[in-house]
């Protein structure tokens, strides 16, 4: 079962999809413009693994699915955030801050 | 997700896709809008939507994934990987698969006989509440052998019944009984039971057509004339017709009414024995005219099974009857004739101890259970010895694959990963040899009871392996798998990833493997050692079975039984019959002799009792049984035609068929023991103990031949001249025929007795030979199948011993090559090579010597003429295994020795 990610940047999809979906339910192609719109263009969402990702977050219980029909009756998946998930989006956040920070003071050091 | 969401996603998978597909295109649709409102053409609007998702199938695929599936799909790959490699490696296989296929198989054959003789239980409701009932000696009056049963009276019978309602739902009474039956076609010789009228009930057997017997039926001495057909017999004789309840028939030219069809599972009780009638055993003296009467407390000669009550445990059971019994008991002795002190005493201390009954009445299985275990764990160690060979092969596989194994778990893949693979490719192997195993089982197991000539007809054995057997054989082969799977798996990962991959060519970390290998192999000689040595043993004893002598020819010999009493005859006209037919068969062409007995010989059957010979110490008390003997009354000429020597005196004839002519012929081993040197011709002796006339006078004495058996002991033996009897039923025709003549001489014997008496059927008629050869049936499996185990282990461990020797003289080819460059000869090399090879033998001989002076023991009961731990045995043995050892290590030392030194240097 060959990862499409690597660790680290797995763990960043999953913050990052977190993190958009705290504001409010959303589907998948809603979640790739959101991040490409905040990040101006610069995290580019590899779509190929949105969907992998989104489905194991299900199934470890952070958000949740729920089915709607679209304005073109097409049925739309939209994901919401379970209170595990914002648990685990406030450790991941915690988790992300001082990666970066510890990261940023190594950069700065010399 | 629960694991109930996780199990409907892998039953509705294809919900799960169309979920996913959904979602998926309705992003396309989304993307491709997106691409259109910034100006792109359809196409490319759409093409570029693709891209940026990926390959929609495979991502529609890794979408669906969880766990459950994820592990059912790669369950799936494993098990098409499996297959891939598996037939990759094709003779690696088919030679793991063949030998499975012989270990499986030999197991499911042995345990469909272990299961149908030691492990089944009789085919009736709750058989674990069924008791034997056995009672101990001594014993006064009559006693009439069961088999290995214990004899009651019946009227001791009734009374217990009665007394015991207590404990018991009741008490079953029985004695087989063959009787002849006046079918449509022909008249035939049928075995059945008599039974007590509460013996169904007792059982709990339902009928399958009219009705079974109640207690109404056998409330007085012959007044119910009534029978009950097996399935079997009503299916064979009356195709099946329903028609025959409320029919009358006729068995032993009396007229029974049938009443009822057993169903057809149940056999009776006796699983070597099956029942096909059942007439009420009240009607005892109506079907048998002998001496043994229904109505005699001194008659002992039915057998007694009961049914516990729910909640009473034996022990309980036991305790009541130790109560009960006594007082029945003491009323026989009322009935005997001045019973001695020493003989109330040892009366008085009789009970009735009680077995577990569940599983019937099986002389066969006495007979056959220890030589059962005796070749379970034969095959147990082929088994063994098979796994221990497959795991050779895959650990030897599994160093071919160490790259592989390498490289698999560089990139990431997990160990138990990698070991599940393996272990799932030996399952497979397992599961392959496994099912041909049991198609082996299924289409040998009759023709090796055929070959080995046991009468299954008899018997209500099965040759055919049911599904407990099939079960049997998935449990063995599931252990066989991982047994064999694990170790090889274990050891290919071990890999040393990074210099596995760095020593090109040569196989980094083999050497652990390869010692590995040596030890299985060691392993794998000790085993068959222990079979060879088994097997010799078993032939040894079959040989000396075989040509045992008997006291008489038998070759050439026929033998068969005609019972005209059944056919209504009076003893005069049984005599006339008899005389007149043996007379006749006498002056058949092809038939050299023709002579009769009451008793059959070799047949398991005897008669006997005490007897008192003038001039001897008569033994005091029972417990002594040294006045023993055995007797058999024969026509004129039986000595001459069964070419039994007289040593003294002369041989019975014409002029002793007198029931006043009391005269008898004797062994030898009862002159040796009765007359201390003494002439014997003239002596006179008596039948009994204590005071009795000494009313017959020895006028010959023959030499000493088997009776009972070919292993019986010879015990003091009397013949008496049959025709001064007036107690005959079935006797047994003895004709010795010229060789090649049997077939036509049967033809005459069936004719001339047809001729005689068209309702009177002969019974058995068969080479004596075949008696014989039946007798030594358990012996004859335990001699030819532990030799085919033998021979197996054996050529297993040479593959093993082959692949080992092989690898080591490869490994080695440097070396050799530089021995060989600087000067050794090729006899060195061969030398060299060989002696590694031997020394693996000798370590598997030495290693094996502790088990089998532990498991010698157990062979003994199933041993004849021959010790356990008989020296010369066991030498040949381990120098077979030595030079097999030997042999298997030549074509490796051959090829060693023609190894071109400059091409070996060259290579590595």
């Amino acid at each position: 079962m060959a990862r499409l990610l690597s660790k680290p940047l797995q763990g960043s999809l999953s913050l990052l999809i977190l993190k958009t979906l705290s504001r409010g339910p959303l589907h998948g192609y809603g979640i790739t413009n959101h991040l490409q719109q905040i990040s101006d263009d610069v995290l580019q969402v590899e779509e190929g693994s949105l969907y992998p990702a989104l489905h194991r977050m299900e199934h470890e219980g952070w958000i949740s699915s729920e089915w709607a029909t679209s304005g073109t009756n097409r049925r739309v998946r939209f994901y919401k955030l379970t209170a595990k998930g914002k648990r685990q989006l406030e450790q991941e956040e915690n988790d992300w801050r001082e990666v970066t920070a510890a990261v940023t003071r190594v950069l700065n050091f010399v | 997700m629960g694991l109930l969401a996780r199990l409907k996603n892998s039953l509705g998978r294809g919900t799960l896709h169309r979920d996913a597909a959904d979602e998926l295109a309705w992003h396309m649709e989304q993307r491709t809008r997106e691409y259109l409102d910034q100006g792109m053409p359809m196409d490319e609007a759409r093409a570029a939507a693709k891209r940026r998702l990926g390959n929609l199938t495979s991502l529609q695929e890794k979408t669906a994934e969880s766990d459950l599936i994820i592990w059912l799909d790669s369950l799936k790959r494993d098990l098409a990987l499996a297959f891939r490699m598996l037939f990759r490696a094709r003779t690696v296989t088919v030679v793991a698969i063949l030998s499975l296929t012989l270990g499986i198989g030999a197991n499911a054959v042995v345990f469909t006989l272990m299961k149908q003789v030691v492990l089944d239980y009789l085919p009736v409701p709750e058989p674990s509440q069924l008791m034997i009932l056995h009672s101990q000696d001594p014993e006064s009056g009559h006693t009439y052998g069961n088999g290995m049963q214990s004899s009651f009276s019946f009227p001791l019978y009734q009374d217990l019944n009665a007394a015991t309602t207590g404990i018991f739902q009741g008490i079953l009474a029985f004695r087989g009984i063959s009787v002849s039956l006046a079918g449509p076609e022909a008249t035939e010789t049928i075995s059945g039971n008599m039974v007590s009228g509460n013996f169904f009930d007792v059982l709990k057997v339902t009928p399958w057509r009219g009705r079974l017997f109640s207690a109404a039926d056998d409330q007085r001495p012959g007044a119910n004339p009534v029978a009950v057909l097996s399935y079997g017999l009503w299916q064979r004789v009356f195709g099946g017709d329903p028609g025959i309840i409320g029919r009358s028939v006729p068995l032993n030219q009396h007229p029974y009414l049938v009443v009822g069809v057993t169903p057809p599972q149940f056999y009776g009780i006796d699983v070597s024995n099956r029942s096909d009638l059942y007439v009420p055993i009240s009607m005892k003296d109506d079907l048998e005219h002998d001496k043994r009467k229904l109505t005699d407390r001194l008659d002992h000669w039915s057998s007694l099974m009961g049914r516990l009550k729910p909640g009473v445990s034996t022990q309980q059971a036991s305790a009541a009857l130790s109560v009960i019994y006594p007082p029945l008991r003491d009323q026989d002795l009322g009935f005997m004739k001045s019973p001695t002190e020493s003989f109330r005493k040892l009366f008085a201390q009789k009970k009735i101890v009680l077995s577990s009954g569940g599983k019937g009445y099986a002389d066969l299985r006495d007979q056959l259970s220890d030589p059962l275990k005796i070749l379970m764990a034969m095959v147990g160690i082929v088994l063994f010895i098979t796994v221990v060979n497959v795991a050779n092969l895959l650990v030897a596989r599994g160093v071919a694959r160490h790259r592989e194994m390498a490289i698999r778990l560089s990139v990431g893949a997990g160990k138990i990963a990698l070991i599940r693979q393996l272990l799932i490719e030996s399952i497979v192997l397992a599961l392959c040899g496994g099912a041909l195993g049991v198609a082996v089982a299924y289409s040998c197991t009759p023709v090796l009871l055929h070959l080995l000539s046991f009468d299954l007809s008899s018997a209500s054995i099965s040759a055919r392996p049911d599904w407990h057997v099939v079960l049997f054989a998935a449990a063995v082969t599931l252990l066989a798998g991982v047994g064999f799977g694990l170790l090889p798996a274990w050891q290919s990962t071990r890999a040393d990833v990074s210099s596995t991959l760095k020593s090109e060519g040569s196989w980094g970390n083999t050497g652990h493997s390869f010692w590995l290998r040596r030890g299985l192999v060691v392993g794998q000689v000790a085993l068959s050692l222990i079979l060879v040595t088994a097997a010799m043993l078993f032939t040894r004893s079959l040989q000396n079975l075989e040509t045992i002598d008997v006291g008489f020819n038998t070759a050439n010999l026929l033998k068969f039984q005609v019972n005209p009493l059944q056919a209504g005859y009076s003893q005069q006209r049984i005599k006339t019959f008899a005389e007149t037919l043996r007379q006749s068969l006498a002056t058949t062409p092809g038939v050299v002799s023709a002579s009769i007995a009451t008793v059959p010989v070799l047949q398991d059957s005897d008669e006997g009792g005490n007897i008192t010979v003038e001039g001897a110490p008569t033994p005091t008390g029972h417990d002594d049984n040294s006045d023993a003997y055995d007797k058999n009354l024969v026509s004129p000429g039986y000595f001459s035609g069964m070419q039994i020597p007289v040593r003294s005196g002369r041989q019975f004839g014409e002029a002793d068929s007198l029931p006043s002519s009391k005269v008898g012929v004797v062994n030898e081993t009862l002159v040796k023991r009765y007359l201390f040197g003494k002439d014997p011709i003239g002596i006179h002796f008596g039948f009994g103990g204590g005071q009795v006339a000494l009313d017959y006078t020895i006028v010959g004495v023959v030499a000493d031949s088997k009776h009972m058996g070919i292993r019986s002991k010879i015990t003091p033996f009397v013949y008496l001249p049959y025709l001064a009897s007036d107690e005959l039923s079935s006797l047994t025709f003895y004709v010795r025929v010229r060789p090649g003549m049997e077939s036509s001489a049967m033809q005459s014997i069936r004719g001339l007795v047809h001729g005689l008496d068209a309702s009177i059927p002969v019974n058995d008629l068969v080479p004596l030979r075949e008696v014989i050869d039946e007798s030594l049936f358990v012996e004859r499996c335990l001699g030819f199948l532990s030799l085919g185990f033998a021979v197996l282990a054996t050529l297993l461990a040479i593959v093993g011993l082959y692949g080992v020797m092989s690898y080591s003289v490869n490994q080695r080819q440097r070396e050799l090559g530089i021995r060989m460059a600087i000067g050794a000869s090729r006899e060195r090399v061969i030398t060299m090579v060989l002696r590694e090879s031997g020394v693996l033998g000798v370590l598997g001989v030495v290693c094996a010597v502790p088990c089998v002076l532990g498991t010698a023991s157990y062979l003994q009961s199933a041993l004849y003429g021959v010790k356990p731990n008989d020296p010369a045995v066991w030498c040949s043995a381990a120098v077979l295994l030595i030079a097999v050892a030997l042999l298997a290590g030549f074509a490796p030392a051959w090829r060693a020795a023609h190894i071109d030194p400059n091409a070996a240097l060259r290579d590595q």
